[in-house]
């Protein structure tokens, strides 16, 4: 790829959103609304256009030659120079870098396409909003953030990235920052996330420290290319992280996980998932639908050659991703706040893809989370159109018989919940199918992780069509679900653009010209995460995927004879196994877990301190410093008299005492 | 060999006498003192309140002189030394004479509304600013004793009349008086110094000197004259960098003399007389290291904390800025004390970061001034931030990089320094040099809160009617009549901020440099 070219792409994809929120920033509100209107989501798409024109030009490469490193300006040069006489301290060097390969281009595309879609969809839905502007800022900056996360060349801007997104998502969740609930799903996502940030530091902070080149020498490099090289199958044996699975790769595989777990919602920091749904509509489906979840998957994938160094830190990926699939698909089947039902969903579905990544079916994970994108964005904002025609209301006990009212969108949220089951055609079966394919082959616990993989599909299909018929059949159990009115085209059109996507983009993966079992997404990967060490054969294969189907199908009978025919009564679970219902009813009570020890510790804690310890303690040291400085300040400030005279008795003075002290040090 | 070309090119030119190549190496100290010439005849011809013309005037010489400056770095001459030895004109020179010319530029955009505001349009004024360049040019390459005093003298004297030039105000005379007496105790110091080291080597030159001192440390003998000579140039040039405890006439002269000429006199003296600082000790005297190590080092230190401490107790910018700028010498010294390159380099990038920030600093005092006096009490900051939005925001930058916030050149500035002396070792400098930065943040946020806190402006309102100046009065007139003035300020706040984003834009012009005798 042409160098200068894909600088100027890539500086356009990241600097557009960038002005955009700069521009909206610094105008603080006085722009045009019309104007905002076109600009918060033309930005997105100029950069999305960009993206395209990066992706042709990289298609137009020989795969071997699809990655490239742009470095827009050396932020940080403290390495010390050799040749002095000093023993050279390779410091760190911060180049603003980007990279520019098929897995970040991968990214991108969705960051800045589904994004792109989301933003205009935010034109009609916030259009009555005060905070217009300050939205669309927010959602700019966000679009920014993400891409510098993924474009990122070097661990720093990894990080800054990284910590960007948090504050995004923290400023976009708290939105309506009347709301106490908003206010405060807004400071759990950000704790969260900055507890995963500090597992993120470490982790690079570690690979900084202790990874050696050819020949043992220390690198003490923050550029992931380096990185990579030098861990990678292949490298140098004492890359200084210990050898395979030792304590240093291990620990670090974990840590970097640890970041990885917060941005994706995973065991055990996945909690601040379900309250951030407090957040604009919009901003579900960008959030935690389309970009940000997955920027844990991102993560993984990105760094393999270190999970490839460390199976354990990777089977432990493995294994909680499947357990926070299982655990939220369970969660999901009971909760009655349509948003909420599809942010447990998301859950599910990326713990599914942390799975994938975590086995090593790279590219299955990302193909998942690329389809993801699609027909998850359009759940939500299919959802958004229901909530903004019942005027908030967010309970489908409350709805019933929207189809009838809101034929679009109910088509469209049923092609959704297809293609989330994973049905036949829809994309989300070539996803799945695939994940759970390569996740059979690959798995560190096969089959029992496989078998607990293809069992979600049951709840999976079962909660998003108990949806689909309590929102969308029946009879309206609601005055606001009476008057119920279509969305206005503005916020219709992105949800049926994603409707269609989502129902073909499965097929991007077929290759047509049949090199099975290499399919589309695996070759496009390829020279950044390689092929899968295993390939189930096709009879397994073919097996597979026809439980999984069928376990589908069998989810949506259930729903079909529960909420269709009435054949099971609803009260069947709260009835005969309570403690199983109140299980997920209540979340699997990680809220309570976490308010009782440690938040509530840490609330006392901190109360304590205020009240005793900092007055007592801080108060008085500080104080007590800052009057002795100010004090001493003014006892020096004698000295200076204003007399000619006394300044030179005080130079001579200082003179003949530095005499005297070299007198008595030659003696 | 090009004086012989040229020579035989054009026969009637006295090329014999002094070739060439030398004039060239001192190009831009000749375009400097020329220039000083060519104002001095224009003042005569020029009606009275010239002033503008011969701004613009001083400004092209220095541009000229600045622009030789940035061509002859760009051309990388191959032969730095010139006459016989005695100036190096190489890329630490070079470096220098960007700052000093860039700060020199700055003060002469200042001058014509200040100097209008006050009352103290005279055409002497750009001459005597023109001839204190020469000196601190002449300075900043000198390899030779002579050579050294000279540019000392050279810039000093100008600057004493200078620093009075306020003829009206009791506080400019009193502190030109101080500063002449004080600065010729120190020449003294300095020239005594200068004696013994000669006597002991029997050179001038400061590459002779070098090798004498490198036989006799290689043999182990240090010799107690040279170390008496070297300690009476610390004295000496400590004095020229406001060092502490040789610092005394600095608040008294800052305060006193017109708020240009301090602009001018804190930073661009500063940068000279420490660009020959580094020179001698980082180069000349570096086989005594192991002797003049620790009294370097602790007058480091010494000013580090006193001036930060003192500081805290001022209620006037100027002499606040005039502690700040002790304190910072000390900041500066930790590079001298470290010597080598790397302590070199980030001297040299912290005083082009203090060129930025300081500058930038005195230059808002400076649009603050009304008619006939300076107005640099905290009293009159007060609510700044309503009455002059601008000007306080880019004071509130200036005094973060002062205080080192990162994303202000000043961080990296006391980065640079701080690494360097952890590098060497000298673990102490970089403590002392971070608690005292703590420490400054007292006045520097000081001063911010001043301006932002609400609730001031009736005491600064009352105390205008008093004084019977309309409180629109100031920097209202500064700005119709100083718009050059407000370039430089808003100039300065862009750097100190490009310069915190991407502090390697100056880091790579000073890889590479190190002091060496040609």
């Amino acid at each position: 790829m042409n160098p200068t070219l894909t600088l100027v792409l890539s500086a356009l994809a990241l600097g557009l959103p960038t002005a955009g929120f700069a521009l909206n920033a610094v105008t603080a509100g006085r722009l045009p609304r019309r104007l905002v209107a076109l600009m918060g989501p033309g930005v997105v798409l100029g950069s999305f256009v960009a993206t395209l024109v990066l992706l042709a030009s990289m298609l137009m490469q020989a795969p071997s030659r699809r990655g490239v490193t742009v470095t827009f300006w050396n932020w940080l040069t403290a390495s010390t120079t050799a040749g002095s006489g000093v023993t050279a301290h390779s410091g760190l060097n911060a180049a603003f870098s980007v990279r520019i390969d098929p897995l970040s281009v991968l990214m991108m595309l969705v960051i800045t396409g589904i994004g792109g879609v989301i933003h205009v969809y935010s034109v009609g839905y916030m259009a009555e909003d005060p905070g217009f502007n300050r939205f669309f800022a927010y959602m700019n900056l966000f679009i920014t953030s993400m891409l510098t996360l993924v474009m990122s060349n070097t661990l720093v801007f990894l990080i800054i990235g990284w910590a960007m997104v948090a504050f995004a998502s923290y400023a976009l969740i708290a939105f309506w920052y009347e709301r106490p609930s908003a206010v405060v799903a807004g400071r759990k996502a950000f704790i969260t996330q900055v507890i995963g940030d500090v597992g993120l530091v470490l982790g690079a902070f570690l690979i900084f420290l202790n990874l050696r080149g050819p020949g043992g020498r220390l690198l003490h490099t923050v550029d992931l290319q380096v990185i990579f090289a030098n861990v990678g199958p292949g490298a140098h044996f004492h890359n200084g992280l210990g050898p395979l699975g030792g304590g240093m790769v291990t620990a670090i595989g974990i840590l970097l996980f640890l970041g990885a777990a917060a941005k994706s919602a995973q065991w055990p920091l996945h909690t601040w998932l379900p309250d951030a749904m407090e957040g604009p509509t919009p901003v579900s489906a960008l959030i935690h639908a389309a970009t940000m979840v997955t920027a844990g998957v991102y993560l993984v994938a990105r760094f393999h050659p270190i999970y490839q160094q460390a199976p354990i830190a990777a089977g432990l990926v493995a294994v909680i991703g499947i357990g926070t699939a299982l655990m939220a698909g369970v969660i999901g089947c009971t909760q009655f706040d349509i948003k909420r039902v599809i942010a447990y969903s998301t859950m599910s579905q990326i713990g599914l893809m942390i799975f994938a990544v975590g086995v090593g079916a790279y590219s299955a994970g990302m193909f998942q989370f690329f389809t993801h994108a699609c027909f998850k964005a359009l759940l939500f904002l299919a959802a958004g159109n229901v909530i903004h025609a019942l005027h908030d209301d967010q309970d489908i006990r409350s709805m019933g018989g929207l189809s009838r009212r809101m034929r679009w969108t109910f088509v469209s949220f049923t092609v959704g919940a297809l293609a989330l089951a994973g049905i036949p055609i829809f994309a989300g079966f070539f996803s799945k199918e695939e994940l759970l394919g390569q996740g059979l082959a690959l798995g560190p616990a096969v089959p029992w992780l496989w078998v607990i993989g293809v069992s979600i599909n049951v709840l999976t299909s079962f909660y998003i069509f108990r949806v689909v018929w309590v929102a969308f059949f029946g009879e309206a159990r609601s005055a606001n679900a009476e008057h119920a009115h279509e969305a206005p085209p503005l916020m219709l059109i992105p949800v049926v653009v994603l409707a269609g996507l989502a129902t073909v983009v499965g097929f991007l993966n077929i290759d047509f010209a049949g090199f099975a079992p290499v399919t589309v997404f695996q070759a496009f990967l390829q020279p950044v995460v390689g092929v899968p060490a295993a390939h189930a054969s096709a009879l397994v294969d073919g097996m597979a995927l026809l439980a999984g189907v069928l376990l589908s199908l069998f989810g949506v009978g259930v729903v079909w004879a529960v909420y269709g025919k009435g054949l099971v009564s609803r009260e069947f679970i709260p009835q005969h196994a309570p403690w199983l219902y109140q299980l997920s009813f209540r979340k699997f009570y990680w809220d309570e877990i976490y308010d009782a020890t440690l938040v509530r510790p840490s609330v006392a804690m901190a109360v304590g301190v205020r009240r005793l310890v900092e007055p007592g303690v801080f108060d008085a040291a500080v104080s007590g410093v800052r009057d002795a400085v100010a004090s001493l300040g003014s006892d020096l400030r004698t000295f200076q008299t204003g007399f000619v005279k006394d300044y030179a008795l005080w130079f001579f003075f200082f003179t003949l005492l530095g005499v005297v002290l070299l007198g008595l040090r030659l003696t | 060999m090009i004086g012989a070309q040229v020579g035989a090119a054009v026969p009637w030119l006295p090329l014999h006498f002094v070739p060439a190549s030398d004039l060239l190496g001192i190009l831009p100290i000749l375009i400097v003192g020329g220039g000083a010439v060519v104002v001095l005849l224009a003042d005569l011809v020029v009606p009275r309140r010239g002033g503008p013309l011969l701004a613009t005037l001083t400004g092209v010489v220095l541009l000229a002189a600045l622009g030789t400056a940035v061509g002859q770095w760009a051309a990388n001459a191959a032969h730095p030394v010139v006459f016989d030895g005695s100036y190096a004109n190489d890329r630490f020179t070079l470096f220098a004479d960007f700052v000093i010319l860039a700060t020199a530029l700055a003060v002469v955009g200042l001058s014509p509304g200040y100097l209008r505001r006050r009352g103290l349009e005279e055409g002497e004024y750009y001459i005597l600013l023109l001839a204190s360049v020469a000196g601190m040019l002449v300075l900043d390459g000198a390899l030779n004793l002579i050579v050294i005093f000279l540019g000392i003298e050279l810039l000093s004297i100008p600057l004493y009349v200078l620093a009075g030039f306020a003829r009206d105000d009791k506080k400019s005379q009193e502190g030109a008086m101080k500063y002449l007496l004080l600065g010729g105790f120190a020449s003294a110091f300095l020239l005594y110094g200068m004696a013994l080291l000669y006597g002991e080597t029997g050179h001038t030159s400061l590459t002779a000197i070098h090798a004498v001192l490198l036989r006799g440390a290689t043999a182990g003998q240090f010799d107690p004259m040279i170390l008496a000579g070297i300690g009476l140039l610390v004295v000496g040039l400590a004095f020229k960098v406001s060092a502490a405890p040789f610092h005394w006439w600095t608040p008294d002269v800052y305060q006193g003399s017109p708020a240009v000429v301090t602009t001018f006199m804190s930073v661009a003296t500063k940068v000279a007389a420490f660009a020959v600082f580094l020179r001698l000790f980082s180069a000349t005297l570096a086989p005594y290291r192991s002797e003049w190590e620790i009294p370097v080092a602790v007058v480091a230190i010494i000013s580090m904390i006193y001036g930060n401490l003192v500081a805290v107790a001022q209620t006037s910018v100027k002499r606040l800025l005039a502690y700040s700028g002790i304190a910072q010498a000390g900041y500066v010294m930790i590079g001298v004390a470290v010597g080598r390159p790397d302590g070199t380099q980030a001297a040299l990038f912290y005083l082009a970061a203090y060129a930025f920030m300081n500058t930038g600093a005195f230059a808002v005092v400076t649009l603050l001034s009304r008619r006939g006096e300076d107005c640099d009490r905290y009293s009159q900051l007060a609510g700044l931030s309503r009455r002059e939005p601008l000007l306080a925001g880019l004071m509130a930058l200036f005094m973060l990089s002062l205080a080192g916030f990162p994303l202000t050149v000043g961080f990296f500035g006391k980065l640079f320094l701080f690494s360097a002396a952890i590098h060497d070792g000298q673990l102490s400098l970089a403590i002392w040099g971070i608690l005292t930065s703590a420490v400054s943040l007292f006045y520097y946020l000081r001063v911010i809160l001043l301006m932002y806190a609400p609730g001031e402006d009736v005491l600064e309102t009352q105390e205008m009617e008093v004084a019977g100046v309309s409180p629109e009065g100031s920097a209202v007139a500064a700005r119709s009549t100083a718009s050059p003035a407000v370039l430089v300020v808003a100039l300065a706040g862009f750097g100190t901020i490009l310069l915190g984003v991407f502090p390697a834009l100056i880091y790579t012009l000073l890889q590479g440099i190190s002091v060496v005798h040609g």
